[in-house]
């Protein structure tokens, strides 16, 4: 088993809300934007983001989520031509057939691009002192739900389904004693290396 | 007493107004669009807040567009 986390140096100056133990790059993960497995990710940034507190860990869902939308954009951007092969645009009266396209494309294409910033704006975000989980449902809903690393009590994960088996991806639900009782991430990708990583810094603050 | 007459009633009129309602009404759904994107992008830093406000940005001017071409067109 690869040591996810090691000691810091005894003369090591350690800042006093840290916690004690810091985990080194070990797993196979990407610094790329689009990365769902991001350890130690490089220029973010979040809004309630402490100066001095370093991001560990960024997650979002594996990417194969992205196919849904993926396929239905390609199937909404060829349906104008079926239209327009049988024949239904030309029983519109003049103008009619050209402004439905264009409301068609429009709608397409803000289809696409709400499916692609669901995915890449729905982050989870572990920092040596919580867990914070922002939440874009759609274009038009946000929510941001945190809980400290000492009041989670429970982390659990589970795999399911033949896809997520073959991708390697599944679901994480941490039970904690804060406000919000229950943060679950669904989708992730290698969910037993981030409820590893998570135990493993609880296991640090205790 | 005033009567509806209903001879010479043009239906399209109705569905042209309805239409040019509707994509009135999608302006401001993609204004609402690029003021969320704007939240997002200042709740979170990821490295893509230009292009995604360029998107919202170029998603209200065709919203805006398609209006006008409705206007003139239909």
């Amino acid at each position: 088993m690869p040591d996810i986390f090691i000691s810091p140096s005894p003369n090591t100056e350690v800042d006093k809300d840290e916690p004690q133990v810091l985990p080194v790059e070990k797993f196979e993960h990407s610094h790329s934007r689009f990365s769902a497995f991001n350890l130690y990710p490089k220029n973010i940034n979040f809004q309630t983001k402490g100066k001095e507190e370093k991001v560990i860990l960024m997650l979002r869902q594996h990417p194969i989520v992205n196919l849904k939308w993926i396929f239905f954009s390609i199937i909404l951007f060829f349906i104008p031509f079926a239209f327009t092969k049988i024949g239904f645009l030309e029983l519109l009266p003049r103008g009619y057939p050209l402004i439905l396209v264009m409301v068609w494309y429009m709608v397409t294409f803000i289809y696409a691009v709400e499916g692609f910033f669901k995915w890449y704006f729905n982050v989870f975000f572990i920092t040596p002192r919580r867990v914070i989980d922002v939440d874009f449902s759609n274009l038009v809903y946000k929510r941001v739900s945190e809980a400290e690393i000492d009041k989670i009590q429970d982390v659990s994960y589970s795999t399911s389904g033949a896809i997520g088996t073959v991708f390697n991806f599944g679901d994480i639900s941490i039970q904690t004693s804060s406000e919000v009782r229950e943060l679950s991430l669904e989708g992730v990708p290698s969910p037993e290396k981030v409820a590893k990583i998570l135990n493993d810094i609880i296991a640090s603050v205790h | 007493m005033e009567t509806f007459n209903l001879s010479g009633f043009d239906i399209w009129i109705v569905i042209k107004v309805l239409t040019l309602l509707v994509l009135a009404m999608y302006i401001v759904f993609a204004f609402v669009i690029t003021r969320q994107v704007k939240v997002m992008t200042s709740t979170l830093t990821l490295g893509i807040e230009g292009v995604a406000k360029l998107l919202a940005l170029l998603h209200l001017l065709f919203a805006i567009f398609v209006f006008v071409s409705a206007l003139i067109v239909l």
